[in-house]
């Protein structure tokens, strides 16, 4: 028996495409927030109950809604902010679907109070699981009160997605800290359900927000970073390589106003602090990108959070050079005191493949305890902190220069002094960063041949794999790779690069076609080789328990000051570390 | 047990079979040496299950019996002792070196947990002159890979068929093929034998021997003088080899041997601090001439040989250390290169003796 294909009601058709729209109470709050930016709103308050389920209220002074639009509001594909696609590539507002009122009304209980400022009274519409149940005339102040009970009262399934109220606020409060970061100039205030969880001045300044959000001991840290170009520019903060968390999130990616996820902005991130932190930590940065709307398409989920840039490669590119100078330029010293305790300290010298291990350790530090915390539980308005942070952005290339030894201890690390200031060098890491940059700096210039083979490796690829690998032959030659088609998918790997002591290079072979698939750039020949450079750069490097004459230490000491980071070895352990001579004499009392 | 013995007889038997120790430690009886009587000599055994190692050694026998010492602790106490008279004596597990007026007491292991090194009873067996076959071994060890990735290519496949004896290795950079003849044998066999095995092989066979190889599918048995070697085989598929060798070539050069090699190594010296790239040496061929021109941030170098030349002029590039390698184990005072281009792979022999080659992949740039 045939089913009979009919159209479905539109009130169907709209839970359907809620189901999209509005994923849990965090969507709802966000989509509304963005309603009140787009309306020009300076003051935004959210009072959250019950994780979001029970009760959403935002509250704007925007240009309200005028009466007779009010019902429009909240008919699906209604909307004031487009009228053609192509307005899409000029779009100044966050919302362009109209969408998210008509979503959030089917699967609540919703109320919309609303007063432009020429109108003399407001008015109020009450829908409820999208059946609109009336309208009335209200006296009210100017601006929008969108009010949303009882979220997914009428989709049981949905509502049983949803996980405890407590993550489900953290959720929202972490959306609602990002947005704020975005927006220096809007006041933002954020309740649950009474307590003030976080207030941003809205006078424009961002570090003052980033302060209310991420901490004021952070926000003191942070470096600024910034970049114009024709059609880009950026503006941010950064952390300097000491301040390290292990989730990414201490992470805000902005583009023209619009807070969003971005693999690419992620990848160039990592890149910019590449060798600067252990590998799998992360940052803290606010990143704001500024540039025109035909040059991304943020239409590929109706979240509105993903987009897709027209220019990636460049983009990433400009983004990591800018993120690494920024830092290097900054070369904020990690401090002595930073270190209080002993078991701080990575201890060992990582194996060859130590990344890992030391990953952990670096996980294991409650020096980062701290900065550890989740975004969304660390947004609540800090206390001011009494402690005066040093200045630690002291320009460096200078300092190696008047650094002279004084001896070394534990035949591993070298006191130094330029008079102001005690530097303790770990000599180790110290000429494995010296190391690392002289072999990627031939790394990068030598063409690299490649050893033929006689009984070649053969490779099943998939048809991705293929692709990619068809599309990337070039690239692939250049590193000394020769692949050669053999039949069906099948490959053979009739060459590999004329490298030493590489190891297994039909895995690096493979990771090449698996980086370019999952990051869909190809990785560079550092990146590819890092492993193997990583290893003949310890492998060659002085060793920690090697005895040093002055004239080698003062060379060490030169050298280092020569490279683009003598502040971690490439595994991102501090080379470093320093005591000033104010320090010291706070610590005798004098 | 209770014998009488020399310092001399325990060291001949503790340095013979002392290699096929395993160096892990997951199983320690492993890390132990078996004495066991057996008529007049006492053996000695070790293995680490991939190897065995058995020899005997003739002693003065009171009682018989066996014990398993730990093999670091007596190689090291053996290696101490004084050069005068011995007696071992044990009870259950506990050994007693009794010499001069002291003794020494080691804890051993129980005999009975100690893996029987078991002879084979196929009855496939070969022979074959020590020298020949410790020169086979010489020639083709080299070219094993060292890297565990693909394990057939850590191994050297042994081939028997009728007459013929083949050694064969390859790392796939490069093979390495010595074949002898050896009278009267009808038996067939095929298997890649661990290359720490051909090495304790070629350490312990002295050059007048004979040695018996005794085969069957999962294990080969080879035997000289007071010794036995008993191997595992490495499991998989060894390349068939003979499909890989040119039978042809579009340049054939007879060169001398001792003075390309003395050039390839100045050659090499240029590039030898390169953390980064393994050294490379490119020959321009042509008018009877091998010339190297090369230079690197150290130096520079140009050379030429003179040769005799059949055929088409070619320039080729090499791992230097790959020539080398063959350079040293080929004995004629020249040797004859065949090529058929720059990027094919290229034949190295002695001069008349086509029971050796070297086959090297070039490098391409
Ligand atoms: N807080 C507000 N202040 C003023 N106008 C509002 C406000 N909220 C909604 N509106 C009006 O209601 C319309 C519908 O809002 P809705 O959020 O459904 O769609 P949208 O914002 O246009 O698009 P999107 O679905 O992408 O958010 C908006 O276009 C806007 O004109
Ligand atoms: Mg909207």
């Amino acid at each position: 028996m045939n089913r009979r294909i009919k159209l479905l009601d539109p009130h169907c058709v709209n839970q359907i495409a809620a189901g999209e729209v509005v994923e849990r109470p965090l969507s709802v709050v966000k989509e509304l927030i963005e309603n009140s930016l787009d309306a020009g709103a300076k003051r935004i308050e959210i009072q959250i109950e019950g994780g979001g389920t029970s009760f959403i209220r935002i509250k704007d002074d925007g240009s309200g809604i005028l009466p007779d639009d009010l019902p429009l509001a909240v008919l699906p594909h209604a909307t004031s902010k487009i009228t053609t696609i192509n307005d899409l590539d000029r779009l100044q507002t966050l919302g362009f679907r109209g969408e998210a009122l008509p979503s959030i009304a089917s699967v609540s209980k919703l109320n919309i109070l609303s007063r432009p400022s020429q109108e003399i009274s407001g008015r109020e519409i009450r829908i409820e699981g999208g059946e609109l149940l009336g309208t009335s005339e209200t006296g009210c102040s100017h601006g929008t009160v969108v009010t949303v009970r009882e979220l997914f009262y009428n989709t049981p399934a949905r509502h049983k997605f949803l996980r405890s109220n407590t993550t489900e606020f953290g959720l929202i409060s972490d959306m609602v800290g990002r947005m704020a970061l975005a927006r220096p100039g809007i006041a933002l205030t954020l309740r649950h359900p009474n307590n003030l969880i976080l207030n941003t001045p809205g006078n424009g300044n961002l570090l003052e927000v980033i302060a209310s959000v991420l901490g004021r001991d952070t926000a003191r840290r942070l470096i600024p970073v910034s970049m114009q170009e024709e059609d880009l520019s950026l503006t941010g903060y950064l952390s300097p390589p000491d301040i390290i968390r292990s989730a990414n999130t201490g992470i805000t990616f902005i583009v023209n106003g619009r807070v969003i996820r971005s693999q690419l902005l992620n990848l160039a991130l990592r890149d910019g602090y590449h060798t600067l932190i252990p590998s799998g930590s992360n940052p803290v940065a606010v990143i704001a990108l500024t540039m025109p709307p035909a040059d991304y398409d943020v239409n590929i989920h109706p979240a509105k959070l993903d987009v897709k840039f027209k220019k990636e490669k460049e983009i990433k590119e400009s983004i990591a050079a800018v993120v690494r100078d920024t830092l290097l330029r900054a070369r904020p010293l990690p401090n002595f005191t930073s270190y209080p305790r002993k078991e701080q300290h990575p201890q060992k010298e990582p194996s060859l493949n130590g990344s890992e291990q030391l990953r952990i350790l670096y996980k294991e530090k409650s020096i980062f305890d701290e900065e550890k915390v989740p975004a969304n539980d660390n947004v609540k308005v800090k206390q001011q902190d009494p402690v005066i942070a040093e200045n630690q952005l002291s320009p460096y290339s200078l300092l190696f220069e008047k650094v002279r030894p004084i001896g070394q201890v534990f035949l591993t690390y070298l006191l130094c002094t330029d008079e102001d200031r005690l530097y303790i060098i770990d000599q180790h890491a110290a000429h494995e960063r010296i190391r690392y940059e002289e072999l990627l700096g031939k790394l990068r210039q030598e063409k690299i041949a490649s050893q033929t083979l006689l009984i070649p490796e053969t490779f099943d690829l998939t048809i991705q794999e293929e692709q990619v690998m068809l599309q990337y032959l070039i690239e692939l030659q250049d590193i000394g790779f020769i692949a050669e088609h053999f039949g069906d998918r099948t490959y053979l790997l009739r060459g590999i690069p004329v490298l030493n002591h590489l190891e297994n290079p039909g895995e690096i072979f493979r990771l090449f076609l698996e980086e370019i698939i999952s990051k869909s750039f190809p990785p560079s020949r550092d990146q590819l080789l890092e492993k193997w450079v990583f290893m003949l750069a310890c492998r060659t490097a002085i060793k920690g328990t090697d005895p040093l004459s002055v004239q080698e230490m003062e060379e060490l000491i030169q050298r280092l000051g020569q490279t683009s980071n003598p502040l971690s070895c490439p595994h991102g352990r501090p080379t470093i570390i320093t005591i000033s001579k104010e320090e010291l004499e706070n610590r005798f009392y004098r | 047990m209770k014998i009488l013995c020399k310092k001399e007889n325990l060291l001949a038997g503790v340095n013979t079979v002392q290699r096929a120790v395993s160096p892990k430690n997951t199983l320690p009886i492993l890390q132990g040496i078996k004495l066991k009587t057996d008529g007049e000599n006492l053996w000695f055994e070790a293995t680490d299950l991939e190897i065995g190692i058995r020899c005997k050694v003739p002693v003065n026998i009171q009682e018989g019996g066996q014990l398993v010492l730990p093999a670091r602790l007596f190689s090291e106490i053996t290696r101490k002792l004084p050069d005068s008279d011995l007696q071992i004596e044990s009870i259950d597990h506990n050994v007693k070196l009794i010499y001069e007026n002291s003794n020494f007491a080691i804890n051993g292991f129980d005999p009975e947990e100690f893996p029987e090194i078991t002879e084979i009873s196929s009855t496939d067996i070969i022979e074959i002159p020590a020298a020949v076959f410790k020169n086979m071994i010489r020639q083709t060890i080299f070219a094993c890979a060292v890297e565990e990735t693909r394990p057939v290519f850590t191994g050297i496949l042994l081939q028997i068929e009728k007459e013929d004896i083949y050694l064969v290795s390859t790392d796939t950079h490069r093979l390495a093929y010595s074949k002898a003849v050896i009278r009267g044998n009808d038996k067939e066999f095929k298997g890649i034998i661990p290359s720490k095995t051909m090495q304790e092989i070629y350490r312990l066979l002295d050059d007048n021997e004979i040695l018996t190889i005794k085969f069957s599918p999962s294990k080969v048995i080879f035997h000289f003088g007071t010794v036995q070697i008993l191997t595992r085989l490495i499991e998989g598929q060894f390349p068939s080899y003979k499909q890989v060798i040119p039978q042809s070539c579009t340049t054939k050069l007879f060169i001398h041997t001792r003075r390309f090699m003395d050039t390839v190594e100045r050659a090499s010296l240029l590039s030898k601090d390169n953390y980064l790239k393994t050294n490379t040496v490119r020959f321009q061929i042509e008018d009877a001439l091998i010339q190297i021109n090369q230079f690197s941030e150290m130096g520079k170098i140009s050379e030429q040989i003179e040769i005799e030349q059949d055929g088409e002029d070619v320039a080729i590039s090499f791992n230097a250390k790959y020539i080398l390698d063959l350079l040293k184990v080929i004995d004629t005072e020249h040797i004859i290169m065949e090529t058929s281009g720059s990027f094919s792979p290229c034949i190295f022999r002695p001069e008349n003796d086509q029971n050796y080659l070297c086959l090297v992949l070039p490098l391409r740039n």
